[in-house]
C-alpha cells in the first residue's frame, strides 16, 4: 500500500507527465476496462458501493469481483457480492462468497444478514432465521438483521414474531421508512390471514369491505393461496447498503 | 492508488452548455451532516481511493449529489490537500452548473498545484459562465502557460475572445491550434487528389477538428460584420442578396452557431470513465 507522500509522488509525476504531453493526451475516453489494472482494491469497493445502493447488482458483482482480485480478503466485498450474486440468481456463487466471507471473519453480521436473505430466496425459512437470529446475537440491534426476520417470519405466516422484531427495529430506528413499510406489510398480511378466518367462517361469496388497498392486499391473498412466498421477497434488505 | 492518477489522466474532452443556466449557488448548510463511515479501520490512502471510486460511479450514475458527498469526504474529512479530490469535485459541480462552487473547488486545486493546467482551463470555463471574461482569460492562458500544446485551453480561449468580438485573437489562437496539431496536414492528406479511395484514414484526434469549426464560426460572424457595416453604409438601398446572407447568418449566429451559449467549450474530464460502464 503506498504511504501518502508516495501518493503525492505519484500524482505529481502525473501532473508533470501531463505537462510534457503532446496530442496523445487528446485521445477519447478510453475503451472500458471492467478491471482496470491501474485501481486498487478499496476503489472498486467504492464503486462496487454505488452500484449496489442503486440495486444495479450486475454491476456491483463486476466491481465487487475487480476488489476481491486485488484484496480476496475482504469480507465486506465478500458479504456484498454474495448478495448482488444471490439477488441475479447465482446461489451457488453466492454462498461460496459467504462462506469464504465467514472463513475470513466468523464475526461478520452482514455476511449473516445476506445469507439470511438468500436462504429466505430460497424458502429456507429455518436457515434464514438461524443466521438472522446469529446476526442478532452479535448485534442485538441490528435493524437490518430485525428486519429481515420479521420479513421472514411474516413470510411464514408468524406475525406475531414478526411484529416483534419490526417493533424492536422500529425503536432502534423510528425514522427508517422501510420499517415502517414493512410493519404495514405485516399488517396487511395479519389482516389477509383475519380475512382467511372471515372466509373460513362467513363462506366465500361474503362480500369483503371495499376497498384499500387492494393492489397489496391481493399479492398477500394470493401468497396465501398459492403458498408462494415471493410476494415478501421485494421487502429484504441487504445487511447495508 | 493508481486510481487516483487514472482519474487525473483521463482527459476526454467534453462539449458543455454552460452559460444559458444561471450559476446556483451552493455554499449553504448542508441539509443533512456529511457521512463518510466507510473503510474508518483503514488507512487515509485507503479511504481516499474508496471515495474516489464511489464518487466516479456515482457521477456516471448521474447522482451528482451522491458524487459531490463522495468527493467532499475526502476534501472535507480525510485530506484537504488532495488535489484530484477538488478537480473531481470541481467536475461535479459543473455539472450542476454550480460555477461558483466549481471555481472554488479548480481554484482550491490550483492552490495546491499550480500546474494543473485542465484546472485552470475548467475555472476558465465557470468563470466565463459567469461573465467574469477578463478572469476567464487569465485562466485560459495560464493554462496554455502551464501546458503550451494545450489545445484545448487555446481553443476556449478563441470562442471566449470571439464572443467578445476580438476575433483577430481568436483566429490566431485557433490557427496556432491547427499548426500545433498537425490537423492541417491531416487535412492535405484527405483532400490529396490522387488518394486512393480505399486508402486507411490518418489518425488524428477529433478535438483537433474543433479548430476548424471554431475558426468557420468566427469568420461567419466576421462575414456578419462586414456585411451589416455594408448594409448600414447603403441605408435602404444595400443588395439584396447580400441583406439575405446577412440575415441567414444572423440566424445562425443567435442559434446554432452562437458561441456565447458555452456550448463549443472544452471542459478536461478529470473523472476516468474507465471501468464504471464494464
Amino acid at each position: 500500500m503506498p504511504s501518502r507522500g508516495a501518493m503525492r509522488h505519484l500524482i505529481a509525476l502525473l501532473a508533470c507527465g501531463l505537462l510534457v504531453w503532446g496530442g496523445s493526451a487528446f485521445a477519447q475516453t478510453p475503451t472500458p476496462d471492467p478491471c482496470d489494472p491501474t485501481a486498487d482494491a478499496a476503489f472498486f469497493t467504492g464503486v462496487g458501493d454505488s452500484a449496489f445502493r442503486l440495486r444495479d447488482y450486475s454491476r456491483a458483482d463486476r466491481a465487487y469481483t475487480c476488489a476481491l482480485a486485488r484484496d480476496p480478503a475482504s469480507p465486506d466485498a465478500l458479504a456484498r457480492r454474495g448478495y448482488a450474486r444471490s439477488v441475479q440468481g447465482d446461489d451457488a456463487g453466492a454462498l461460496a462468497d459467504f462462506e469464504a466471507a465467514l472463513t475470513l471473519n466468523e464475526s461478520a453480521i452482514d455476511v449473516y444478514v445476506n445469507r439470511g436473505a438468500l436462504y429466505m430466496r430460497q424458502g429456507n425459512f429455518a436457515l434464514a432465521i438461524a443466521d438472522l437470529t446469529l446476526a442478532l446475537a452479535l448485534e442485538p440491534d441490528n435493524t437490518r438483521a430485525l428486519h429481515n426476520r420479521a420479513v421472514v417470519h411474516a413470510a411464514e405466516g408468524s406475525f406475531a414474531l414478526a411484529l416483534a422484531d419490526i417493533d424492536a427495529a422500529l425503536a432502534v430506528a423510528p425514522d427508517d421508512p422501510d420499517l415502517h413499510a414493512a410493519k404495514g406489510a405485516i399488517y396487511l398480511g395479519l389482516a389477509n390471514a383475519s380475512y382467511g378466518q372471515f372466509r373460513a367462517l362467513a363462506g366465500d361469496t361474503t362480500p369483503f369491505f371495499g376497498g384499500a388497498p387492494a393492489g397489496l392486499y391481493l399479492a398477500f391473498e394470493r401468497n396465501t393461496v398459492t403458498g408462494n412466498f415471493g410476494e415478501w421477497l421485494g421487502l429484504l434488505r441487504p445487511g447495508r447498503d | 492508488m493508481k486510481r487516483m492518477i487514472m482519474t487525473v489522466m483521463a482527459l476526454a474532452m467534453l462539449a458543455i452548455g454552460v452559460f444559458s443556466v444561471s450559476a446556483q449557488q451552493n455554499d449553504e448548510p448542508r441539509q443533512t451532516p456529511l457521512v463518510c463511515d466507510a473503510f474508518t479501520d483503514r488507512a487515509d490512502t485507503d479511504r481516499i481511493s474508496y471515495y474516489m471510486g464511489e464518487g466516479i460511479a456515482n457521477y456516471y450514475a448521474g447522482l451528482y449529489e451522491r458524487a459531490e458527498d463522495s468527493f467532499s469526504c475526502i476534501v472535507e474529512q480525510i485530506d484537504d490537500d488532495y488535489a484530484p479530490g477538488y478537480t473531481a469535485r470541481g467536475q461535479v459541480y459543473m455539472a450542476q452548473r454550480d460555477y461558483v462552487e466549481a471555481s472554488e473547488d479548480y481554484g482550491s486545486a490550483i492552490n495546491l498545484d499550480g500546474n494543473l493546467f485542465g484546472a485552470y482551463n475548467n475555472r476558465g470555463i465557470a468563470r466565463a459562465s459567469r461573465g467574469l471574461n477578463d478572469e476567464a482569460l487569465e485562466d485560459f492562458a495560464a493554462a496554455i502557460a502551464a501546458a503550451s500544446d494545450y489545445r484545448p485551453a487555446r481553443i476556449n480561449r478563441a470562442v471566449l475572445n470571439a464572443t467578445l468580438e476580438n476575433y483577430e485573437s481568436a483566429i490566431a489562437d485557433l490557427e496556432q491550434a491547427i499548426t500545433e496539431s498537425g490537423i492541417d496536414d491531416v487535412l492535405t492528406e484527405l483532400e490529396r487528389p490522387d488518394r486512393p479511395s480505399d486508402a486507411p484514414r490518418p489518425g488524428y484526434e477529433p478535438i483537433d477538428a474543433q479548430a476548424y469549426a471554431i475558426l468557420g464560426i468566427v469568420y461567419s460572424n466576421y462575414a456578419l460584420e462586414n456585411f451589416e457595416s455594408y448594409i448600414t453604409l447603403m441605408r435602404g438601398d444595400a443588395d439584396q442578396r447580400v441583406q439575405s446572407a446577412a440575415g441567414s447568418l444572423q440566424s445562425r449566429a443567435n442559434f446554432d452557431l452562437r458561441l456565447d451559449d458555452g456550448s463549443y467549450y472544452l471542459l478536461t474530464d478529470f473523472i476516468a470513465a474507465t471501468f464504471t460502464g464494464g
